[in-house]
């Protein structure tokens, strides 16, 4: 028996024991599936900042399917089947909100202000980015909204731009770079002038 | 042993560790279906009776035909339950090539049974609107019970795929529901099955398609609903 069968029948007892309601079985599946379903969300998401989110959210579809479990297959395909559906519901709803603020845009009066900015820091930092994004060129700034803002996946903004995936995830990439910088500068311009 | 970070774990899921009992493999769930499908069947037989064409098929032809066509019926049910299993969700190609199969299969028996005794529907005076009307609604009336179980069974597992799923249930309840009324119905005549039996199992797979979107949304603990 491999290390990967030996590993593999370890997270099918620990399954079984958690559909048993072993609060122990539970801890160590969870202790070794994160990793896994870790990557698999960051290999679909392809942005940090949502995995963490994304990660909470299997885990509790997990919970709500653990009685669909099958000990005679192997946990892992699974457990990413759930995580993609997740990650296909959040990319729905991500899409889903972004219509609607197509359909309300939001003026400055309905714009949320951060709990630890003050609204004057807040429309401070709203027309730096503004400036960032106006000086990327147009295709750039749309693929960058669409990904980062609007959460669309590559090959969503691929059908719409008419644009083949590697240029496109090349020129997200470099927006999203140039803007940065622009905001460093903007940020170091600040710090001088005070 | 280390300490697993539990940081970001829902509260809710840790509260509510109850053991919970996994469901059967999809054939055996779909058995069910079978003893639901065979009550109507038997049904339909002794409320209707054989079609007086029972000796000019022979039994090959109609009795044989049915059970394939109800058998492929139960193929799609098992198919429909096995897509609610994460992990275990047929591909949309697979689904659709599924569905072609059963189109082709009921083209077959349409056929094979034209050409061994061709009927047509009465030439009288609305006897193609009353056959079209029973030949459509009964099916249609003994499917729909056939499709809830379905969709009750499937709705206890975790469908991702609610559409395909609906798609699969429907056709295959659709299938189950033809194959019994074929026994009664005396018309082979192509025109009046396609139009008439087949469009009552082209109803109940819309039927299924339908109910499968409503119900991903509205039943507790469904995929769709973790918003």
């Amino acid at each position: 028996m491999t290390y990967r069968d030996q590993a593999d029948e370890a997270l099918r007892a620990r399954m079984v024991g958690y559909q048993a309601g072993e609060r122990d079985a539970f801890e160590r599946l969870h202790e070794e599936l994160a990793p896994i379903l870790h990557r698999h969300l960051l290999r679909l998401a392809r942005d940090p900042s949502r995995v963490d989110d994304l990660l909470q959210e299997t885990f509790l579809q997990i919970h709500r399917a653990r009685h669909t479990y099958d000990p005679a297959f192997p946990v892992p395909p699974w457990a990413c089947a759930i995580a993609r559906h997740v990650f296909l519901m959040d990319c729905r709803y991500r899409h889903r909100r972004a219509d609607l603020a197509h359909q309300e845009p939001l003026d400055d009066a309905t714009l949320p202000v951060a709990a630890t900015a003050s609204h004057e820091e807040a429309l401070i930092a709203k027309s730096q980015v503004q400036h960032a994004l106006s000086r990327l060129s147009e295709s750039t700034r749309q693929s960058v909204l669409m990904h980062h803002l609007h959460g669309l996946t590559f090959r969503e903004i691929s059908r719409r731009l008419h644009i083949r995936g590697p240029a496109l995830r090349a020129r997200a990439s470099r927006g999203m770079a140039r803007l940065r910088e622009a905001l460093e500068d903007n940020e170091s311009h600040r710090d001088d002038n005070p | 042993m280390t300490t697993p970070d539990f940081a970001g774990l829902d509260p809710r899921i840790l509260d509510d560790l109850r053991p919970v009992r996994p469901l059967a493999r999809p054939w055996k769930r779909s058995l069910a279906v079978t003893a639901l499908g065979l009550l109507a069947a038997l049904t339909v037989t002794a409320r209707f009776g054989v079609r007086p064409d029972a000796v000019a098929l022979g039994p090959a032809m109609l009795w044989g035909l049915s059970v394939v066509q109800a058998a492929y019926g139960l193929v799609l049910i098992v198919a429909a339950l096995r897509t609610a299993i994460p992990g275990r969700a047929f591909a949309a190609r697979t689904g659709g090539a599924l569905l072609a199969i059963g189109l082709l299969i009921v083209l077959a028996i349409t056929y094979l049974t034209w050409l061994t005794h061709p009927s047509h529907v009465p030439a009288t005076s609305g006897a193609a609107a009353a056959y079209f009307r029973i030949c459509l609604r009964t099916p249609v009336l003994v499917g729909l019970p056939l499709l809830t179980l379905t969709l009750f069974l499937v709705f206890r597992a975790y469908p991702t795929r609610p559409g395909l799923t609906g798609a699969l249930a429907g056709f295959g309840a659709g299938l189950l529901a033809d194959g019994s009324w074929r026994t009664y119905c005396e018309v082979t005549d192509p025109a009046h099955v396609l139009t008439t039996h087949f469009a009552s199992v082209a109803l109940l797979t819309l039927a299924g398609i339908v109910l499968a979107q409503v119900f991903s949304r509205v039943v507790p603990g469904a995929p769709a609903r973790r918003r």
